[in-house]
């Protein structure tokens, strides 16, 4: 019986650690893609399409947002919130001139988020 | 703060899961591994309770890791005599025939205080009538003292004994005790005729009563008397 818990522990780890990375490597690969469009459409000084690209990343934030505070730290999670509310206020208020640093920004939180846990040397030391 | 609350009981109930798991071992003499695993438990395991903002899985995680690298290195020192040697270590003489040895004493650094503390807890305090005292992997000392220092048992004697019969409680604080009452093979009421008969208040006064299969008796009330006898055969 033991040891079957033992091995059964073993598995759900494994397979608990497999299936964080996957999920946070997705969900950082889905909002980079929106942080970029909404990055070109800012460039590009295109009010709407910029407003579309921040409510499809907001949009993509809700999907994942549950599942995340179990997964990560909320002190990330609440800074790159933070930094969504400032981007989407930035568009809103026509502010493009600060915008590009601002999404840089952002992409750099949504982009570490899945960094945080990947498997590397570098995280590991 | 309730979230808080929540967590610490988690955390609380998966650590006994995980001591459990380890086994019955860990709650005595630990090895150095052992040892080092328990600590990091209780180290990682709080974790979450330390910082609100944590997920529960950065202490559990960590946690029942621990709980399997430990599940791996019992397995492996079980297999690889070597392994073993090279994790717990190897046990060492500290007196041979009667004498300290003095290098290994040193080199393990045990006081002679510590030693002396340890001899007089096994009820030696002359080293010649020490024939072994081997301190343990797990730190514990053994010590094996001349044979003619031994105790003189039954068989030394020559002599037959039967050997004592398990105490089972049957009632304790006042309650009857299930598996006890069925050791006895009877029920409740035969119980308080029982107890009637031996000059016993009710069962509710009873602070504890136990039984053995060889049909000796303890019984002791809440006011402290204290009862113990050898119920004659056919009494149950």
């Amino acid at each position: 019986m033991k040891k079957w818990v033992v091995l059964g522990l073993a598995i759900v780890l494994a397979a608990g650690a497999l299936w964080q990375n996957i999920y946070l490597r997705q969900f950082s690969d889905e909002l980079c893609v929106a942080a970029d469009s909404m990055a070109r459409a800012v460039e590009n000084r295109d009010e709407k399409a910029a407003a579309k690209a921040a409510a499809e990343l907001h949009g993509a934030w809700n999907t994942y947002e549950p599942h995340l505070g179990s997964l990560v730290e909320h002190d990330e999670i609440d800074k790159l919130y933070a930094e969504l509310l400032r981007v989407e206020n930035g568009i809103y208020d026509d502010n493009f001139d600060e915008l590009s640093g601002d999404i840089a920004q952002l992409r750099y939180y949504i982009a570490h988020i899945a960094d945080i846990d990947s498997f590397s040397i570098k995280n590991i030391f | 703060m309730f979230n808080l609350i929540v967590k610490t009981i988690i955390v609380y109930l998966v650590v006994i899961v995980i001591m459990r798991l380890m086994g019955k071992k860990q709650a005595g003499e630990l090895q150095p591994y052992e040892f080092a695993i328990t600590l990091l438990i209780a180290e990682v395991a709080s974790t979450p309770m330390d910082s609100p903002g944590t997920p529960m899985i950065y202490g559990i995680a960590p946690a029942v890791t621990l709980l399997l690298v430990y599940c791996g290195i019992s397995l492996l020192t079980c297999r690889s005599r070597r392994l073993r040697s090279v994790i717990c270590g190897r046990p060492s003489i500290l007196i041979h025939n009667g004498k300290l040895m003095i290098d290994e004493i040193r080199r393990q650094g045990y006081s002679l205080n510590d030693l002396l503390e340890q001899l007089r807890a096994y009820g030696e305090t002359n080293i010649t009538d020490i024939r072994y005292a081997i301190l343990e992997t797990n730190g514990s000392l053994s010590v094996m003292p001349y044979a003619y220092k031994g105790a003189l048992t039954p068989r030394d004697m020559g002599v037959e004994v039967e050997d004592e019969a398990l105490f089972n409680p049957v009632i304790l604080d006042g309650r009857i005790y299930g598996s006890g009452l069925k050791d006895m093979g009877i029920d409740r009421k035969k119980l308080e005729k029982l107890l009637h008969t031996l000059g016993c208040g009710p069962i509710k006064e009873i602070f504890l009563f136990l039984y053995s299969r060889c049909g000796a008796v303890f019984i002791q009330d809440v006011s402290g008397e204290t009862k113990s006898l050898t119920l004659p055969e056919g009494v149950l």
